[in-house]
């Protein structure tokens, strides 16, 4: 069983990520802000974080950033699910330490495989 | 006497009137903030059970269909079939379709409360039911406004030729934001390019500038032909710069020799329409065709707004030549300097707007 924090704000993506990820056998967590969501990492040390970008109180970006500048933290792979689908923005995405991206409107199917191989691939 | 006593009666009256209104007005907030609170009660009971359905479809036949219950699940699966794709998106739609609600939907949308028929309409364009395209189109032309809105958003999803038709159709309601047209259309891709091609023909020339900038995003290249034929026959500017920025979006090179010709002819005359010839010159950058760099670079010389134009259109053309072009024109002139520094041109322009070079 993985650890997986949702940190997300919209109520209905939030659970549906939580049914979908519980419903695959891992144990979810979730918070709803971004300065909230830093201090879950923090203190739950996740296998897994999904990460809306946009967050109040701290963007998911920025807690991306701050989770690679964190040597206890830089570790953890971080799955950014978002709205913003331009190439830029992924690009940004990626350049502040994400591992994947996967842009709304999405498959919660397609984001429970990203989760298991990059799950699988960080336990090698 | 008489007069004091209807002064105070008045008055009385008046203090009456005032605290009943307080009163009510207190209660309709609190009558209000209590449903609002049942909703959200509702909802958050509601909200595992559908997630329950879409995880194992034999939850679903434990989903309420009416009453307050009723209402939050299609909410919330309302709510929620925008933010999906793929087959959890199907499984969502496809409860709604078994428990009923599509028909109940279709019955809605001639429902004589309006509430219901914006609900209706916002379900079946979330579901993407392709048969209530008809339906839908009609409620376009609805005696309230918002359901007009509902109607174009539900089309603008279910994205039919016979939905852009109608939704071309309401660019000309003023009811209906503008906008709100712009983005179903948008949303509706592909058909919503073959129902814009008829309407580049349309009476309207405000239309005809909206739907030339629409057929430029969308990429219809179908276009290409009518938007020249607008882009030269047309007499107000602003369809000449919508004509001419859809051709840029567009991309074909065989366009370019045309905004050349226009935007040397417009060079060339002593009182320069300078959206026409920046719409050519941004136009031609779009389009990235190397036969335009001679004009392009001549236009450096001229006013602020073209040069910048003019730079920012020659800046990607090409590695060597183009950027050689922009070196040669560049007299320390702050736009050209600009955009070799790899600096952001758009907000000078704005900040220097009313400076024009002769």
């Amino acid at each position: 069983v993985s650890t997986i924090l949702v940190i997300e704000d919209d109520t209905d993506i939030r659970a549906l990520v939580e049914a979908k990820l519980t419903q695959s056998g891992h144990d979810v967590h979730t918070e709803n802000d971004g300065e909230a969501g830093l201090a879950a990492v923090r203190s739950l040390a996740p296998d897994l974080v999904i990460l809306d970008w946009m967050l109040p109180r701290l963007t998911g970006l920025e807690v991306c950033v701050a989770m690679r500048a964190d040597d206890d933290l830089t570790h953890i792979p971080v799955i950014l699910l978002t709205a913003r689908a331009q190439e830029a923005d992924l690009e940004r995405g990626f350049a502040a330490g994400a591992d994947d991206y996967l842009t709304k409107p999405f498959s919660p199917r397609e984001l429970a495989t990203r989760v298991a191989v990059l799950l699988d691939r960080t336990s090698r | 006497m008489t007069v004091e006593r209807a002064i105070v009666a008045m008055s009385v009256v008046l203090g009456a009137l005032l605290v009943v209104c307080v009163v009510v007005g207190v209660a309709a907030r609190l009558v209000r903030r209590l449903r609002e609170r049942r909703r959200i009660r509702s909802t958050e009971r509601i909200r595992p059970l559908v997630m329950a359905s879409m995880a194992d479809p034999q939850h679903a036949d434990a989903l309420p269909t009416t009453g307050r219950d009723g209402r939050a699940m299609r909410a919330l699966v309302v709510a929620l079939l925008p933010k999906l794709r793929g087959a959890d998106r199907n499984e969502l739609a496809s409860i709604l379709r078994r428990g009923g609600q599509f028909e109940r939907a279709h019955r809605d949308l001639r429902s004589r409360s309006s509430h219901r028929r914006i609900a209706a309409a916002d379900l079946l364009g979330a579901a993407g039911d392709t048969s209530a395209d008809a339906a839908l189109a009609d409620l376009t032309r609805d005696s309230r406004s918002d359901v007009r809105v509902a109607a174009v958003r539900a089309l603008g999803r279910l994205g039919t030729t016979h939905g852009a038709q109608a939704v071309i159709g309401a660019l000309s309601d003023e009811r209906v934001p503008a906008n709100t047209c712009t983005m179903a259309l948008l949303r509706m891709g592909r058909p919503a390019g073959d129902a814009l091609l008829e309407a580049l023909a349309g009476p309207s020339g405000s239309e005809r500038c909206i739907v030339a900038d629409l057929l430029g995003v969308l990429g219809t290249h179908e276009a290409r032909q009518m938007l020249e034929d607008m882009f030269v026959a047309a007499s107000d500017p602003n369809e000449r710069r919508s004509a001419a920025m859809a051709l840029g979006r567009l991309g074909d090179p065989l366009s370019a020799p045309l905004l050349i010709e226009v935007l040397e002819g417009e060079l060339a005359r002593a009182a320069v329409d300078h959206d026409v010839a920046i719409a050519c010159v941004e136009a031609l950058g779009l389009i990235g065709d190397r036969r335009a760099i001679p004009i392009l670079t001549q236009t450096l010389a001229r006013s602020h707004r073209l040069s910048f134009a003019a730079a920012e259109a020659l800046a990607p053309m090409g590695p060597r030549r183009s950027r050689r072009s922009i070196r040669e024109r560049d007299d320390g002139f702050t736009p050209v300097t600009a955009i070799l520094s790899g600096r952001s041109s758009r907000q000078p322009v704005a900040e220097h707007e009313p400076r024009v070079r002769a």
